[in-house]
């Protein structure tokens, strides 16, 4: 017998069953390529590039909440941009009782601090017909061209008598009230959620003529929030949810029947946001409208899949964090309490799937979105 | 598992439209046999498996490709080859060859002998082959390839293929040869 032509019909005659581990892999791979492929399709060329603008939309609505309120707090209580007002009065030489002209000066640009002396000699030099050439520093001393020249009378004993006990030559900057907030506010929040995971699965799940449908789900959340009021028309606030449930029911079609497929999330979370009241007063209900941004932290995550419990933490990202806006309406309640009622939206900016054993992350690219009804008590320190 | 009832057509058309059913069916179908090829290849069934599997994803994959111009099992059997050279190049023991020394007598085997012994027995003695060697006598006896496709296949010389086909032969017959029937 030819050895190798029995070798040949040894081996192709052969079966063997290959264990069943072989053909589930194979499935996987298919499944994930599907999943792969559903999504390429799903998702328009500029997709990606999208998410990318809408993350730099929410990171520079932060920067502008963030710069906005330090340049509000900076700027309230100061004169109009590029002014600065210095007083000089002086005490005569020859007669201390005698009070010469208060300079009040205007000046069109920031000066440095030995530019602010020289205004003081150059005052002196003008008030007493010294000739100062230099300064006890050595700068030079010049006059400054087209500076206001406005005396100001005084009229008051007080005022007089602050001038007498001033040291001659003195240059005293006018007093200026520090930005006080015009009041702050505390108190409770809840929200009434519809809630979404949006993702490819959750999207397909709303076309008609696919087997699985994604159902409308409801969550809630509950809060403490205080705020800062910057103004008669903007509050800046600051929310603490203790918890935040989020929800995505399924009617999926799985190993040929239709089962019940819903997926929990418990978040506890900060926000900060930006409120606007643009119609009303305080006394009568003020509107407002809101914008800001959140995060928040995963503390569970739980599917219940026809009766069985699975948990998904492991799945699942611990931090979501995205945008929120929307519209409040607060009424009073009395002289300190208000109510608010109004609608916001969330969406997160993440994907908060982290991907598990089948499906890496990004195949599964899932944000938390949800349309919330507010409702808020709070009261006001003032 | 049999599958009893085998519609090629049906079941092509099934799996061009990525039907999990007709691709479990063409895959119940042509596993075992493509699996007893692997392990000709492998020498060992950890990497047969892993062959047998990405070879089926590539008939997955590529099953749009395949025009009916000659038999279904033929275009599988030429992506578990290839799929195997791929694995097996892979490795670091690839370039492993019978050395001159090895052989030392040219053996004949009764075919009595030969009759006793069976597929699971023969895998084993193949198993013991250096790997580049077993592949290059694989390549030859199982699959058909000359010498010079070999050569250009493995980038190897084609003086190296069929000494080493040589070697390989007389290595699994002395094997085969020892085994204690």
């Amino acid at each position: 017998m030819d050895f190798l032509k029995w070798y040949k019909n040894i081996v192709e005659s052969a079966e063997e069953e290959p264990p069943a581990s072989v053909w589930e892999e194979i499935q996987n791979e298919l499944d994930i390529e599907a999943v792969w492929t559903s999504v390429k399709h799903g998702l328009p060329a500029g997709k990606r590039t999208m998410v990318m603008q809408m993350m730099a939309v929410a990171a520079s609505l932060l920067l502008i909440i963030g710069v906005g309120t330090l340049l509000f707090i900076n700027t309230a209580d100061k004169e109009p941009a590029g002014s600065i007002l210095y007083t000089e009065h002086f005490r005569s030489l020859t007669d201390p009782l005698k009070i010469e002209p208060v300079i009040q000066t205007t000046l069109s640009a920031p000066l440095e601090f030995p530019a602010v002396r020289r205004v003081t000699a150059v005052a002196e030099e003008q008030a007493h017909g010294i000739a100062v050439r230099h300064d006890q520093a050595g700068y030079e001393l010049k006059p400054l061209p087209e500076l206001e020249y406005n005396p100001v009378s005084y009229d008051t004993e007080s005022q007089l008598a602050d001038l007498l006990f001033s040291p001659f030559g003195e240059e005293k900057v006018a007093e200026r009230p520090r930005f006080t907030p015009s009041g702050y506010y505390a108190g409770l929040s809840g929200y009434f959620a519809n809630t979404w995971l949006v993702n490819n699965k959750t999207m397909q799940g709303l076309r008609p003529d696919e087997f699985t449908s994604s159902l409308p789900s409801f969550g809630y959340s509950i809060g403490l929030v205080a705020g800062m009021k910057l103004s008669n028309r903007f509050d800046l606030q600051a929310e603490l949810l203790l918890t935040s449930l989020s929800r995505q029911n399924y009617n999926e079609y799985l190993h040929g029947k239709y089962i019940n497929n819903s997926m929990q999330f418990n978040y506890s979370g900060l926000s900060l946001s930006g409120k606007w009241y643009f119609i009303g007063n305080e006394g009568q209900g003020r509107h407002s409208l809101i914008l800001g941004a959140y995060t928040g932290i995963l503390r569970n995550a739980m599917q219940d899949l026809d009766g069985e419990i699975l948990s998904l933490r492991k799945d699942y990202n611990l931090i979501d964090y995205g945008i929120i806006t929307g519209y409040e309406y607060n009424y009073p309640l009395g002289s300190r309490l208000s109510l608010g009622t109004g609608i916001q939206a969330k969406l997160g900016l993440n994907n908060i799937f982290a991907g598990n054993e089948m499906i890496p992350y990004y195949l599964n690219s899932t944000r938390n979105a949800s349309v919330n009804l507010i409702l808020s008590v709070r009261y006001n320190s003032r | 598992m049999t599958v009893a009832f085998f519609n090629e057509e049906v079941i092509l058309e099934g799996c061009r439209k990525n039907d999990r059913r007709s691709q479990e069916l063409l895959y119940r179908h042509f596993a075992r046999k493509m699996y007893a090829i692997c392990l000709g290849y492998a020498g060992e069934r950890p990497l047969a498996q892993d062959i047998l599997q990405e070879s089926f994803i590539k008939v997955f994959r590529n099953i749009g490709f395949y025009k009916n111009d000659g038999s279904l099992e033929g275009w599988i059997r030429k992506i578990v080859t290839n799929t195997a050279i791929d694995h097996i190049r892979k490795r670091k023991r690839a370039k492993d060859y019978i050395d001159a020394e090895m052989i030392d007598k040219e053996l004949h085997i009764n075919n009595q002998a030969l009759a006793m012994i069976g597929f699971t027995e023969v895998m084993e003695q193949v198993g013991r082959l250096p790997e580049g060697a077993r592949l290059i006598f694989n390549l030859h006896a199982l699959d058909g390839y000359t010498h010079s496709e070999i050569a250009q296949k493995l980038e190897i010389t084609e003086g190296t293929s069929k000494s080493q086909f040589n070697r390989a032969r007389r290595l699994l017959m002395d094997f085969i040869g020892n085994m204690n029937l």
